[in-house]
């Protein structure tokens, strides 16, 4: 999913007058590289494929999905849609909670 | 820079590992399914330039770690830098003369040598060659240990050796190694009379030690002398003592002491004696001890023995008569049998003195005599004419009969005086025989002044007990074999036959020959006395006498044990190398080791 893709999306939700929390649903691989190693990185929805050694890009990585989480973040709270991280190694009630605890404060 | 295993080079093709890695590393053959991997590529994508840097530095560092093993796997070598020494052929040249057993600060020189030899051979690596050369130019080679035994069991030779044959053989054996690296490092004293004549050492390098203090003050005894070798039973010694002051000295004759003194700097003494010893016996001038001690005592051989009886034939002329009368009441001759004085045509037994027959008709008298007393000589042409004789002490005589003396098969004897080319008196075990007959008109050699000493010399010194004589010579020298003797006495009372040289012992003393069971001779082995005087080169002068231009030359230990080896040889690049693989591996693992913690 891209981004503006997304928003364009939102925007017509919000428009249409509905509340939206929006949970993103991630795993710990997806947040920390796999430990060690080279590897083809697969996406097996687009299919895209990167060749990359974990211990050469686990840093720029790391920064990447920190920035991406920003701007998600960002992008969600500019049309007033609530936006939690849903860690598949964590129970799911306690984000869910946060989650809309944080939707009673929105307008 | 060069080196020694030039064929390792080829092991540099090693480095494409490194860069095939780098360039092929995007083949991975192991698939993971990652939903994120969008975010992975975006990664990259802003890291790439970073990601670039560091791969390339690690490569980088990985092919100059394999090039430096590389390196030192081919034994690079460089005269200017590196570690250790290149393998090297060295020969240890230790001055082991008389003069290095002088003591300085307390111990022998050579001691010092020594210690600073075997320091040699501790920095020695298993490529290295090494030979140890004794300034008698004994060469011994092998491992370290062995010649660490060797140098420890040296010991300072009773005289001067051979300096140019020690380093002809020094420069032989190090050329020979077919190492590039040769040296000889030459540990002496620098005295000067030993350093005279150098011989050519090639291309080989020379670290020479010589020590920079004045050498210690020396007191020698450097003449000691019986005169004459055979005493009736009177005779003297001679001796001089090296010194600068005066300086008592002893002499003794088979140990006992029969004289002491006190000499002057350099002055002959001479010591008279008429001892009761009989026989061949051996004789010693000694002084104090002193810093080089080994040349405080010389030693000297003498025969004593009664004086002979001489029996005087009628035949021979009035003059030899009178003579043997003027002998006689000194004291050197007595009355009897002993030695005959004869006309060769009277001969009957030997020893004995013989001369020409007065009357020609009896020379075949003459010869048939000397044929049954063994002697291998004969009375040929009769000659006459006025003819100069030369020989020592035969200064104006002249000759105006005299009969050619015709050597027989397996004559053997020495030539004493000569008329032109002829031999005119020969002298051969236990006879001495003249050509002219000892009468005014035949020679006027009866009337010289010179005559009645020069008989006297021949009863009591060639003719009297056993024919034989004292031969002098350096420690180790080798002489021809004297024909009148077939067996040496060693110190210990030992017999040795002799082969067809006499080698001598390398220690000082006197060394009895002998045939059959009877001593008849001796060999007085003493240093030269030049090997007394210590005078030394400075180190800058010994360094002008060596003809080579690779001379290194040092007064200082520690100086030395650097020099040595590394002088000669370039020096080896192998550790500089594997440390430059090992500080290129080691930042490798730190760059690594950086990222890892940034990744943690």
């Amino acid at each position: 999913m891209d981004l503006p893709d997304v928003e364009r999306a939102m925007r017509g939700l919000r428009a249409a007058g509905h509340d939206v929390t929006v949970l993103h649903i991630m795993d710990p691989a997806e947040r920390d590289l796999p430990s060690s190693g080279e590897a083809l990185f697969v996406d097996p929805e687009s299919e895209l494929a990167v060749a990359a050694s974990m211990a050469d890009v686990r840093v720029a990585y790391k920064t990447t999905v920190d920035e991406v989480i920003g701007e998600w973040r960002s992008m969600f709270g500019s049309l007033g849609i609530g936006y939690e991280i849903v860690s598949t190694d964590a129970p799911f009630g306690v984000p869910l909670r946060r989650a809309f605890a944080l939707r009673q404060l929105l307008p | 820079v060069s080196f020694l295993a030039p064929l390792y080079l080829l092991l540099g093709g090693a480095v494409a590992v490194p860069l095939l890695i780098h360039l092929l590393r995007r083949r991975i053959g192991l698939r993971v399914e990652f939903p994120a991997a969008r975010y992975l590529a975006r990664a990259e994508r802003e890291n790439s330039r970073t990601l670039k840097i560091r791969n390339l530095l690690l490569m980088l560092l990985r092919i100059m770690a394999l090039l430096a093993i590389v390196v030192a796997a081919a034994r690079p070598v460089a005269r200017w830098l590196g570690a250790g020494h290149a393998p090297t052929a060295v020969a240890i040249l230790i001055d082991n003369s008389l003069s290095s057993s002088a003591v300085v600060n307390g111990r022998p020189l050579l001691d010092q040598f020594k210690a600073m030899a075997r320091d040699v051979v501790s920095s020695a690596t298993s490529a290295d060659r090494l030979w140890l050369v004794t300034i008698d130019g004994h060469v011994r080679g092998g491992a370290a240990s062995l010649l660490r035994d060797e140098i420890n069991r040296l010991e300072p030779i009773a005289g001067a050796g051979d300096p140019a044959t020690a380093l002809t053989r020094a420069a032989t054996v190090v050329r020979g190694a077919g190492l590039e690296a040769r040296q000889i490092a030459l540990l002496t004293d620098g005295q000067r009379s030993e350093w005279d004549k150098l011989p050519s050492i090639g291309d080989a390098q020379l670290l020479l030690y010589a020590p920079s203090a004045p050498p210690p003050s020396n007191r020698a005894v450097v003449l000691a002398e019986a005169r004459p070798i055979r005493w009736t039973p009177r005779g003297t010694v001679a001796a001089r003592i090296l010194s600068r002051d005066s300086t008592t000295y002893r002499v003794s004759l088979n140990g006992r002491t029969f004289a002491r003194g006190t000499a002057a700097p350099n002055e002959e003494v001479i010591i008279r004696a008429a001892p009761p010893e009989r026989g061949w016996v051996a004789g010693t001038v000694e002084i104090e001890a002193d810093e080089l001690a080994a040349d405080n005592v010389r030693y000297f051989a003498t025969w004593i023995g009664a004086a002979p009886a001489v029996a005087v034939s009628p035949g021979v002329g009035p003059f030899i008569k009178d003579a043997i009368d003027v002998l006689r009441g000194s004291e050197r001759v007595t009355n009897g049998n002993d030695i005959g004085v004869i006309g060769g045509d009277e001969l009957t037994s030997l020893p004995a003195l013989i001369t020409a027959p007065i009357d020609p008709v009896k020379l075949g008298a003459a010869n048939r005599a000397l044929e049954r007393a063994g002697v291998p000589w004969r009375f040929g042409e009769r000659r006459t004419g006025d003819a100069s004789v030369r020989g020592t002490g035969f200064d104006g005589v002249t000759t105006a009969v005299r009969y050619d003396l015709v050597a027989q098969a397996g004559a053997v004897a020495e030539t004493l005086a000569v008329v032109g080319r002829d031999a005119w008196i020969v002298a051969g075990p236990r006879y001495v025989l003249i050509g002219s007959p000892l009468s005014p008109d035949a020679t006027n050699f009866p009337v010289r002044a010179s005559f009645v000493p020069w008989l006297g010399a021949v009863l009591t010194e060639r003719l009297v007990g056993e024919p034989g004589q004292v031969l002098m010579a350096a420690p180790g020298a080798q002489l021809p074999r004297p024909r009148w003797a077939d067996a040496m006495e060693t110190s210990t009372g030992q017999r040795t036959p002799l082969g067809e040289t006499l080698d001598l012992p390398g220690l000082a003393g006197t060394y009895f020959l002998t045939r059959g069971d009877r001593r008849v001779g001796a060999v007085v082995v003493n240093p030269p006395p030049t090997e007394s005087v210590l005078d030394r080169y400075t180190a800058s002068e010994l360094r002008d006498r060596f003809q080579t231009s690779r001379t290194l030359v040092t007064s200082d230990r520690a100086t030395w044990q650097a020099t040595a080896f590394r002088g000669a040889s370039r020096r080896s690049l192998i550790e500089p190398a594997l440390l430059l693989a090992l500080a290129m591996l080691i930042v490798e693992a730190i760059v690594i080791g950086a990222r890892g913690r940034r990744a943690a």
